[in-house]
């Protein structure tokens, strides 16, 4: 069946995703990348380039190098907003016969559905081969403020780039359905979307499966794009009067400083401060001069505060101010927010939404593609691949068992689609243990007693063996429903167990990202203590290893092997519940060098008239090796 | 059947007759309820499955780009080494230069010549224009500011040139 592209046609970037499993995926473009900038351009030899290749030639041809068409596609050319951007524009607009904008490019005046249709005929040329066939229908996303002459345009830039326009999608519509916020009823959701140029909030209210658009605002010259440029700005400033060179005169300085600029603002969304080296910079007459600057985050955040300041005004705007100017909504009245746009990654602008609404915003999804996925998945459901019984969920958090010390052992692991069957096979921890308890476990802790428990019960019957014997096989089943089966069985006995629960997923999504940052926090600590328990353990099978190869050849073994043996696990016991750990390690090690020499002895022992034999014996191990 | 339900009906029947198609045909309903439980069922699990599976795959393809990459930077440290040794001396750079441009090479990453080549958006980023007097520099790569770099035949980093611009004298 013919798939349906999900396109976001942004002011800067585009992007384009199809559903492939059910599930929306971005398709690469033919440069290998997720998205493509917005760009078409008319070369000297009168080719056209689109995309990547035209941002790159776009220096040596800017009068034919069209970019931005997205803030003149539908409108009058006597529109304020057309008449601020024609100042700044590297390319000549004019009007057209009917009142709209005309667009030189080479020796052609277009329309800039016109040029639209370019971007959209190169996303959907490297669509099709990457998918392997033809697509001609398609879902455009557009602004949430774009009027009916704006989207009727967006629509004629598809039919010219040869779709079929199956809808027209507010952008911040998409990103709803991304999240699967259709689905929910009654919810009111803020999309605060700071793009690479334009900073857009929309108050959606979702009811009974259609999604309304309540309130939009924001400001179409505040983007990213501003981020980077102040920090430019900064940073040439600082070389300025370190080194006395005005880096903004010498174009390879600048480009590299403006990657570096990009590179650095990225790191500091993970960490708190970050280098920005730039080697042989720039060079006067005293010679080569390298660029070294530190950086924190703190002082990126000094200087882009007010832009950040001035979107959490306008999304407070848009959603208290009462009709037209916004939704007239409480910000306590909305259940959801989602982030879309890059420079959503920024740690501040996270802290700043979440403050305003006292909420945790959505944004698992990756914000730059979130649009082009919600496109896709409207996609799907117009082609009907989306069926509301084949709309799976996820477990929110692991789900697993406690084990030897306390230990949380995760048989599914969080994120993990439902329904899912997951099994493994565990041990007895003593001789001739008959029963087993099962305690069913919740969270992310490494420490089972952290995490919530679920249900337990006692698998008994197990035939007397040794420890480490046994095998009991405990499985997990989630059903759509999200109900949970755990079921252990004895492998030897066939004797199974078994409890139901019905609310393994049941948990409101404060208590998930509270038990999520719960384990978060405790991530180092946690780890520890399970490290300590698994040498604990290992300390344990060792010395009942040791103590059981003894008993079985210990006659074999010299005597002073055998009491050297014997003290070294006296030390270890002594030692092993203790809190000493690196202590237990090092005995533990040092216990398991000399119990090699249990085996030195007996084959020693055995060595000459069976010599034959051993070589057959390994000959045989191999064979199994291979086969494992 | 519709047609035997139209002759059932003309005919006279027993209750008895009736109560027991009643009886069928709520068995063989409940036999298509079943049915389609457990191919709804196996449907979702299905789909569970590919995506549990590409999620999966998604992973590994992660640590796989993640750890595929350190044969490379092991072999890059020997460039460290050799510049720390540069530093003690203060010499050797071309060497260390070579050095790495061999590593490089056997990766399949080899440079882009670009100066005095036409621009191609393909292989270039243009970064500044310069006026040239001679008509056949139109358009041409003037001046390679930053080398450009080929994985194997595909662009891994676009060469950083002036490009020339003829400007027709009135």
């Amino acid at each position: 069946m013919p798939k349906i592209l999900g396109i976001d046609l942004g002011t800067t970037n585009s992007a384009a995703a199809v559903i492939e499993g059910g599930e929306p995926k971005i398709l690469e473009n033919e440069e290998g990348v997720r998205t493509t900038p917005s760009m078409v351009a008319i070369s000297k030899a009168g080719d056209r380039v689109t995309g990547l290749l035209a941002k790159r030639q776009a220096v040596t041809n800017p009068e034919n190098t069209i970019f931005s068409v997205k803030r003149l596609i539908g409108r009058k050319f006597t529109d304020p907003e057309v008449g601020r951007d024609k100042k700044w524009l590297s390319y000549k607009i004019q009007a057209s016969a009917n009142g709209g904008v005309e667009i030189k490019i080479g020796d052609k005046w277009l329309r800039p559905e016109e040029i639209s249709a370019m971007i959209l005929q190169k996303l959907k040329r490297d669509a099709e081969a990457k998918l392997g066939g033809k697509i001609d229908e398609a879902v455009i996303t557009v602004p949430a403020y774009f009027d009916d002459s704006q989207r009727a345009a967006t629509k004629a830039a598809g039919e010219i780039a040869g779709f079929n326009v199956k809808r027209i999608l507010p952008e911040p519509t998409a990103a709803a359905l991304a999240y699967g916020l259709n689905k929910k009823k009654d919810e009111k959701i803020v999309v605060y979307d700071f793009g690479g140029g334009t900073f857009d909030v929309s108050v959606l209210e979702v009811s009974s499966d259609t999604v309304e658009v309540r309130a939009i605002g924001g400001d179409t010259h505040l983007g990213g794009d501003d981020l980077d440029q102040i920090l430019i700005n900064y940073l040439v400033g600082e070389f300025k009067r370190t080194d006395g060179i005005d880096l903004s005169k010498d174009a390879l300085a600048l480009q590299r400083l403006k990657e570096a600029t990009e590179k650095a603002k990225h790191e500091l969304s993970t960490t708190l401060e970050t280098e920005i080296n730039i080697p042989f910079i720039t060079a006067d007459a005293s010679g080569p001069r390298h660029f070294l600057i530190k950086l924190a985050r703190a002082k990126f955040e000094d200087l882009v505060r007010d832009l950040v300041t001035k979107s959490i005004a306008l999304t407070r705007e848009t959603v208290t101010l009462s009709s037209p100017k916004g939704a007239g909504f409480k910000l306590s009245e909305i259940d959801e927010i989602i982030l879309v746009g890059g420079q959503t990654r920024m740690p501040m602008i996270q802290e700043e939404v979440k403050k305003l609404f006292g909420k945790e915003p959505n944004r698992s999804i990756n914000p730059d593609e979130v649009v082009a996925l919600g496109a896709a998945v409207q996609a799907g459901i117009l082609q009907g691949d989306v069926k509301d019984v084949l709309l799976l969920d996820v477990t929110p958090l692991s789900l697993g068992i406690e084990t030897l010390g306390g230990v949380f052992t995760k048989i599914i692991e969080k994120n993990t689609t439902i329904p899912v069957s997951k099994s493994q096979v565990f041990s007895t921890a003593a001789d001739n243990q008959t029963s087993v308890e099962v305690n069913v476990l919740q969270g992310e802790r490494e420490i089972a007693q952290y995490n919530k428990t679920l249900g337990r019960f006692v698998l008994d019957g197990i035939a007397p063996a040794p420890r480490g014997m046994p095998q009991v096989e405990v499985s997990f089943d989630v059903d759509a429903n999200g109900i949970l089966n755990v079921k252990a069985r004895d492998k030897a006995t066939n004797k199974e167990q078994s409890v139901r629960i019905e609310a393994s997923t049941g948990l409101s999504k404060d208590d998930i990202e509270k038990m999520r940052q719960d384990a978060e926090a405790h991530r180092a600590e946690d780890h520890k203590k399970r490290e300590a328990v698994e040498i604990k353990n290992q300390a344990d099978a060792l010395i009942y290893t040791s103590e059981k190869a003894l008993r079985d050849g210990g006659d074999k073994v010299p005597a002073d092997v055998k009491s050297e043996i014997e003290n070294k696990i006296a030390e270890l016991k002594k030692i092993k519940d203790g809190e000493s750990i690196e202590e237990i390690k090092n005995k533990t090690e040092e216990l398991s060098r000399l119990i090699s020499k249990i085996g030195e002895a007996l084959y020693k022992k055995d060595a000459g008239g069976r010599e034959a034999e051993y070589e057959d014996v390994n000959k045989e191990e191999k064979k199994d090796d291979n086969k494992s | 059947m519709p047609d035997e339900e139209i002759e059932l009906e003309e005919e006279v029947i027993e209750e008895e007759g009736l109560k027991d198609k009643l009886k069928k045909m709520r068995e063989d309903l409940n036999v298509c309820r079943k049915e389609k439980e457990e191919y709804l069922a196996g449907w979702q699990r299905a789909k569970a499955d590919f995506i549990n599976a590409r999620k999966e795959e998604e992973r590994n393809r992660e640590i796989f780009v993640k750890f595929a990459q350190a044969s490379i930077l092991l072999e890059f440290l020997q460039i460290i080494d050799s510049l720390e040794m540069a530093m003690k001396h203060d010499d050797g750079i071309k060497q260390i230069y070579l050095q790495a441009k061999e590593i490089l090479k056997q990766h399949g990453v080899t440079q882009i010549e670009s100066e005095g080549k036409k621009f191609d958006p393909a292989l270039h980023e243009a970064i500044e224009k310069a006026e040239v007097n001679e008509e056949e520099k139109d358009n041409m790569v003037v001046e390679d500011l930053q080398k450009g770099w080929l994985i194997f035949e595909k662009v891994l980093r676009p060469a950083k040139v002036k490009v020339g611009i003829f400007k027709i004298k009135s």
